[in-house]
């Protein structure tokens, strides 16, 4: 085999890692300040770099962790803050692409896939920022991916066992990062254990198989939960909760049990917090208002004006051009709208593949995608638009699922869907990644109304 | 935990001057939206306590050298870096409470 042959599977990937970082590197270290929640997880993540554990932190710690050691090898700058993230939206196109090489036998449809997510506005916004987002997306992404490996796999019972383990594995990883990923879970649990069931014969030997598959799906990621908690566990006298249990006199000693009591006790203090988060913040918006990306989080606003001209180097954000006209700066978590509305029109689609040819694939794909939207709905919690950056593979994902069914419709749609994508990016790029616009310019970009 | 037991890099002035900087954007970013909406003839002629501080909107306008002057001294004064100690506010809420007592 020549090495030209040996190399062209590298192709794809290379690719798509090439796109990325040509499009995220630049700027990434503007503006060079806190944007919108990187104040809590950056410093949250030097916490646990110098103690071992934050003292009170809003989520589980392992996005944290991954933040800190970007922070490790490039120190406290916006830079190492934020590479995390990066390699994290290089992660979710990759996952995207390989997920999509268990959908369709098309490569180039893959690549699509991991195309539409490389050039969406979350995805990429969420990919250059010290969010914890990117990373769940990463893990939910990449558990349905082995959800459809498993389906394709349906008659291995081998293969079966390792996707079971490995969606195990990635729905704690994810649940350790944020809560949000355990949505996914009741999805690739019914699908698993359905498959389960029909590869074993009916008798004993099926109740002990089901009932295995049952217990890694619950137990691997209850451990791998844990797991994530055992620096917090050897440092908890330095939390929050641990504090409180000493009663603030320091130094606090806690005990093993203690430890668990006070562990327990956070848990608590978090399932508070998500319950009951209003905190009247402008940026939410109810997550049905991502359909028509209608009020996309404003993580980013400045007005630059010709005498911030004078801030000492000290001060600099970086934000503002050396001009003498006032421009504006914005960093906006907004979806690309030409995927995300083919990606829409896709979940139509698969509604009907799933409902009249009775495509498992199709079915299983949109019950992952509603997992990761109609909880937020429902949840009556405060929503921002980024954390649909977990939808944007399943819609990605959806969009060339559709198109690999329906050929015809192929044909003529997947060339103008890629290259309207492109367009639609670098035209509101400079909203995504915060290049002064002029006032003409700004509102040529900010479509709708709850852009602004 | 790896991480730390390999040994944290000195992340006190970084993370300080990271807050020193953030602190500034936000009081600038709030004076020029404020220019911005008081629109072209600039803010109004009766100010309030904001427009007497060296910090107001009016002073970024007619006077960014002495704003910045200020705004400087300002956060050299405020507790920004991170604490040694255990403590039970974070040190983002610790930079939010710094920021705040920048003034109006």
């Amino acid at each position: 085999m020549t090495l030209a042959r040996r190399l062209r599977p590298l192709a794809a990937p290379t690719g798509l890692v090439a796109l990325v970082l040509a499009t995220r590197l630049p700027r990434l270290d503007r503006p060079r300040v806190f944007v919108f929640d990187e104040v809590y997880y950056a410093l949250d993540a030097a916490d646990l770099l110098r103690h071992g554990a934050e003292s009170s932190p809003a989520h589980p710690p392992l996005a944290k962790w991954l933040i800190a050691g970007g922070i490790r090898v490039f120190g406290f700058t916006p830079i190492g803050w934020r590479s995390a993230a990066l390699l994290a939206g290089i992660a979710l196109v990759l996952v995207t692409w390989a997920a999509a090489r268990r959908l369709t036998d098309r490569p180039g449809l893959a690549v699509a896939a991991g195309v539409l997510v490389a050039f969406d506005g979350i995805a990429f916004v969420t990919g250059r920022l010290a969010l914890l987002d990117v990373f769940v997306a990463v893990a939910t992404t990449a558990a349905a991916g082995c959800v459809l490996g498993a389906l394709a796999d349906r008659d291995d019972p081998v293969r079966l066992r390792r996707w079971r383990w490995a969606v195990a594995l990635l729905l704690g990883l994810g649940t350790a990062m944020k809560w949000g990923a355990v949505w996914t879970w009741p999805v690739a649990a019914i699908v698993l254990v359905s498959l389960e069931r029909r590869a074993a014969p009916p008798g004993p030997g099926r109740r002990r198989r089901t009932a295995t598959a049952l217990a890694v799906l619950a137990l691997v990621p209850v451990g791998v939960y844990l797991a994530a908690y055992g620096p917090w566990f050897a440092q908890a006298e330095r939390t929050q909760a641990g504090l409180a249990h000493c009663h603030g006199k320091i130094p606090c000693h806690l005990g093993a049990i203690d430890r668990v009591t006070v562990w327990v006790d956070h848990q608590r203090t978090l399932v508070d917090f998500h319950a009951n988060l209003d905190t009247d913040n402008p940026e939410a918006a109810p997550a049905w208002s991502w359909a028509v990306q209608s009020d996309p989080a404003d993580l980013f606003s400045k007005l630059c004006l010709p005498q911030m001209a004078e801030v000492p180097t000290a001060l600099d954000d970086g934000a503002c051009p050396d001009r003498d006209e006032a421009t504006e700066v914005r960093i906006l978590a907004l979806a690309n709208p030409v995927s995300w509305i083919a990606g829409i029109l896709a979940l139509g689609v698969l509604a009907f593949l799933a409902l009249r040819r009775r495509d498992d694939a199709a079915g299983t794909l949109l019950a992952l995608a509603a997992s990761q939207w109609l909880p937020w709905m429902l949840s009556g919690r405060e929503v921002y638009s980024y954390y649909a950056v977990s939808l944007v593979p399943l819609l990605a994902l959806a969009t060339v699922l559709a198109l690999d069914r329906l050929p015809r419709v192929r044909r003529y749609t997947l060339v103008p869907l890629l290259v309207g994508s492109a367009a639609a990016f670098a035209f509101l790029y400079p909203l995504l990644a915060g290049v002064a616009l002029t006032d003409g310019a700004a509102d040529l970009r900010l479509l709708l109304a709850g852009w602004s | 935990m790896l991480l730390t037991a390999c040994g944290a890099p000195a992340l006190e002035d970084d993370q300080a001057a990271a807050a020193r900087r953030t602190c500034a954007s936000l009081r600038e970013r709030v004076a020029a939206r404020v220019l911005d909406d008081a629109g072209p003839l600039g803010l109004p002629a009766a100010d309030g306590p904001a427009d007497a501080d060296g910090l107001s909107p009016a002073n970024l306008r007619d006077d960014p050298e002495s704003f910045y002057a200020l705004l400087d001294k300002r956060l050299t004064d405020a507790a920004l870096g991170p604490s040694d100690e255990p403590s039970p506010v974070s040190p983002a809420s610790r930079l939010v409470d710094a920021c705040r007592s920048l003034g109006p």
